[in-house]
């Protein structure tokens, strides 16, 4: 059975109810991850470079060092070439002894819970460990400054982060001048989970000419009734959940007082590249504005 | 001692049984016994410790299915009826009755209405009046709103006794229903299965450890030795000091009472100081 | 001190007023939630298309309703089974169906099904079935339905169920562990109509089946052989309601999931209130239970403001306080307090 992929790294929900989850994911969801280690005496750049998270592993080969990789979690899986790497875990738990089997001499994390006993381990074994937050898009220029740091390609980093943000930038331009629509991004069917305010995916939304009717809510992820969903009316509904199409239509099947529904605005997108802040936010944006403003797409000409 | 001899001339017996056997795995319990009991009588079964008295009134009711032998009420045997009947016929105290939930004292007693009750069981007045009489004749009426784990254990013995009377039944079987009653109910009870003996006809077997009541209450005794039936008959006839003695293991004295003419059980103990002493001086704490 | 016995006239009583506090609840909890609806615009004409009509009517009001059917068949089976077992702090997740069903949901959530999909409370039902089947046979030795066999096997389902899906969780992907947890935390959603009518439906027939022995359970509870001497076949009794209560509560966890305490704590509530008697606890029961779960959702959709928490977790928070002291005070009881 193939393994969904994972969504982006996030802090647990934090609605006083994921007591359990916390249990469960077996760690308080206080964000922060683990602290960096003393300067290591890099004497030359990292040979062996383990990324832990898909983002990550994402920036390494987006910065053209795909092949100082020797190992990566098990659900990396983008670009192609990191799916012929060996796993080392999954992302929420990855395993300390395949990390040692592969001899890195530079590890790559996100913050998460899953992660934190690995990481100290890690640790404690001396390898270098270099922390990247994932929640902003501030957090992702850091964050691929950083990794460029430790690879030792600044001057790549800043061309990454010049790129990306350019395409952001296109996709600001190509969306100018509508009228911004109400949009909101659906993340879990049930629960029905969407992205509140504070978040990558919220910002992202905003490039897309969109306005978060969940913005106010201040959980990063939180759970709506549905009568909330009728309340704020959304215009549109991008359905980023790991469920069915069918299912999310079925959720909001009856509710034809949500314009969203009454224009059959609910469109489907794929996870993966909204939910990881690495390289292709600017491909996610994009996604994002043609779900908002299709006709800002089309190809014909204007008349006249 | 096999077959018993017939109890009153002409009349069927209301519960009888021949050569019931019974064990535990390999434990023999009971072996060879038979007993027959008239409409009106009363019959006492007594016996030491672990004689067997309990499972005897227990393959009576049919809550065990002997290894040999049968049991019939009223001419049919046990299997024969259906339960509902079976139940309107048959009752039974069990010893030391408990419930699992807090019944009132007036709830258990309906609970004996059952199985003359449709299936849902809902009292009409007539039910209501049975059981209350009942519990009024065991002196228990006043505690109808009681709870009954709120009861003392005599009390709650006799609220299960009012149950199985209001059960109105032509068979009771009493085991052990005396152990929490103080004198006063002790003799009360049996006066009034005596009288429900001669008013309709109730024939009741009770298993007794008191043998003076039993002798003082009973038409017929049967003297359970070691799972078998070591003597049965009237309690003059069955109370000899040699066989108790020999039944159950320790001396006694039997002598016939002045008034009565019941034989009176008394026990002897060992001769030792106390006979001594009380030979000698007087004033001897030789109990009450 | 209440009634030394029950009469017919004690129990339509009862039951009317039951019943009328349900519908006042129904109607009530249909007009509170974090977003202000007015009823008045949604059954105006025209009315139908305004957003009024969808929260009440299409968002609140069958959630609502699904809400009073779980509480029913969870309460109603619990109070059963409390009678069956002659134990008051039994609760029907003990039987170990309900860890069956969340197993067969599970299963099917992480194998890919939307958690919005029919296929959910389908295969969660055939895992409830699968579980009664099996711990029915389990608990049968030598012909007799032993209550302490059925406790037992009840356990050990539940044990098997929770390595099972902590299994399944572990390799489950984030968002659909997610999912998975939201399912066995026990929760209540706006279904179809249809679905709440199926099971509202299901919970009439269990109801009814259930009443149909309520009163040789009141024998029961003198003992096996008290019942028996009473005219009751107890095998048979055990079997029903074993039967009728495990059902009952399949059919609950299948389209909630497992909410704790609603089946210990409404029946044990209301036989301190209204007697042992089965003839009218069993009805107080669902009635109640339905009452209970109604206003626990209704708390649960709004305490949080405009997000919400799984019923199940304020059940949980109720329930844990009052099994404390429920077992505080059935010590000091014991004790010859």
């Amino acid at each position: 059975m193939p393994l969904r992929p994972a969504a982006q790294a996030h802090d647990v929900p934090r609605a006083a109810a994921r007591l359990t989850a916390l249990v469960l994911l077996a760690a308080a969801a206080c964000g922060g991850g683990p602290a960096e280690p003393p300067r290591a005496i890099a004497a030359r750049a990292p040979a062996r470079v383990v990324p832990l998270a898909p983002s990550v592993t994402e920036i390494v080969f987006a910065l053209g060092e795909g092949a100082r990789v020797v190992g990566v979690c098990g659900q990396c899986d983008w670009p192609e070439e990191a799916t012929r790497l060996p796993r080392v875990g999954g992302y929420l738990a990855p395993s300390v002894e395949a990390v040692f089997a592969v001899a890195p001499d530079l590890v790559l994390a996100v913050p998460s819970p899953g992660n934190r006993e690995a990481v100290r381990a890690l640790e404690r074994a001396g390898i270098r460990v270099v922390v990247v937050r994932d929640r902003t898009l501030d957090d992702l220029w850091a964050g691929m400054r950083t990794v460029a740091e430790a690879l030792g390609v600044p001057a790549r980093g800043e061309a990454l982060v010049a790129r990306v943000r350019a395409g952001l930038e296109a996709v600001r331009v190509r969306v100018a001048g509508r009228t911004r629509r109400r949009v909101l991004l659906l993340v879990g069917h049930r629960p029905l989970i969407v992205a509140g305010g504070g978040t990558l995916q919220g910002e992202l939304l905003a490039i897309a000419g969109g306005d978060n009717v969940a913005a106010d809510v201040a959980e990063a992820f939180p759970q709506l009734a549905i009568e909330t969903v009728v309340d704020r009316a959304p215009e549109v509904i991008v359905d980023a959940a790991m469920g069915t199409e069918a299912g999310g239509r079925a959720l909001f099947a009856d509710l034809a007082s949500v314009p969203a529904v009454a224009s059959g605005r609910i469109v489907a997108l794929s996870p993966d590249a909204l939910f990881r802040a690495g390289p292709r936010v600017a491909e996610a944006a994009a996604a994002l504005a043609h779900a908002i403003h299709p006709e800002a797409f089309d190809t014909a000409p204007a008349p006249g | 001692m096999t077959a018993p001899p017939a109890a009153g001339a002409g009349t069927s017996p209301a519960i009888e049984a021949a050569d019931l056997a019974f064990a535990f795995g390999a434990r023999e319990v009971l072996a060879g016994v038979g007993l027959a009991v008239a409409p009106g009588e009363l019959v006492g079964v007594v016996g030491p410790n672990g004689s067997g008295k309990s499972t005897l009134v227990r393959l009576l009711a049919g809550l065990a299915v002997p290894r040999t032998g049968e049991v019939r009420l009223e001419g049919r045997p046990l299997a024969a009826w259906p339960r509902r009947e079976r139940a309107c016929r048959l009752a039974l105290v069990p010893q030391d009755p408990r419930l699992d939930f807090a019944f009132t004292v007036l709830e258990v007693a309906l609970m004996g209405r059952a199985p003359h009750l449709a299936s849902l069981g809902f009292a009409g007045a007539r039910d209501l009046a049975i059981a209350r009489e009942a519990l009024a004749r065991l002196e228990v009426g006043h505690l109808e709103h009681r709870s009954v784990d709120a009861l003392s254990g005599g009390e709650r013995q006799r609220v299960f006794l009012a149950r199985a009377l209001a059960q109105e039944p032509a068979v009771l079987l009493l085991d052990e229903p005396t152990t929490h009653l103080d004198l006063r109910h002790q003799t009360g009870l049996h006066d009034l299965v005596r009288a429900r003996c001669a008013e309709r006809g109730l024939a009741v077997v009770s298993v007794l450890h008191d043998l003076n009541l039993a002798a003082a209450f009973c038409d017929r005794v049967l003297v359970l030795e070691r799972g078998r039936a070591a003597a049965v008959g009237t309690p003059a006839e069955v109370f000899r000091p040699d066989l108790l003695a020999r039944v159950f293991d320790a001396p006694v004295h039997v002598e016939r009472h002045p008034l009565t003419g019941l034989p009176v059980v008394l026990p002897r103990g060992t001769p030792g100081p106390r006979a001594v002493r009380a030979s000698g001086s007087s004033g001897s704490a030789s109990g009450r | 001190m209440r009634p030394a016995h029950l009469t017919v006239r004690r129990l339509a009583l009862t039951c009317a007023a039951l019943l009328v506090l349900l519908a006042a609840s129904v109607a009530a909890a249909t007009l509170i939630g974090p977003v202000r609806a007015s009823l008045v615009a949604a059954l105006a004409p025209g009315g139908a298309a305004t957003a009024d009509h969808a929260i009440l009517f299409r968002a609140r009001l069958p959630r609502v309703l699904l809400g009073a059917v779980v509480g029913a068949s969870l309460a109603g089976a619990g109070a059963a089974l409390q009678a069956l077992l002659g134990n008051a702090l039994a609760d029907p997740h003990l039987l170990g169906v309900s860890a069956g069903a969340a197993v067969a949901g599970v299963v099917v959530l992480v194998a890919g099904a939307d958690p919005v999909s029919p296929l959910v409370p389908l295969a969660a039902f055939l895992g409830a079935l699968g579980t009664v089947a099996v711990v029915f046979l389990a608990a049968r030795a030598g012909g007799r339905t032993s209550p302490h066999a059925i406790l037992l096997v009840g356990v050990v389902c539940n044990a098997l169920a929770a390595s099972a899906i902590m299994l399944v969780n572990a390799i489950a992907s984030y968002t659909q562990a997610q999912g998975v947890l939201f399912w066995i935390m026990g929760s209540l959603s706006s279904q179809s109509y249809a679905l709440v009518a199926l099971v509202a439906l299901y919970a009439l027939a269990g109801a009814a089946w259930l009443s149909r022995h309520a009163h040789a359970l009141n024998l029961l509870a003198a003992g096996e052989e008290g019942a028996r001497t009473l005219g009751v076949d107890v095998e048979r009794t055990r079997r029903a309601v074993f039967l009728g209560a495990s059902l009952l509560v399949g059919a609950a966890v299948s389209v909630s999931g497992m909410i704790n305490f609603v089946g210990l704590i409404v029946p044990h509530l209301l036989r301190l209130v209204l007697g042992p008697d089965l003839r009218l606890l069993l009805p107080a029961s669902f009635l109640g239970g339905a009452v209970f779960l109604v206003w626990a959702d209704t708390l649960a959709r709004t305490v949080l403001g405009a997000s919400e928490l799984p019923v199940g977790v304020v059940t949980a928070f109720l329930g844990g306080p009052f099994f404390l002291w429920l077992l505080r005070r059935s010590l000091r009881r014991a004790s010859g307090g």
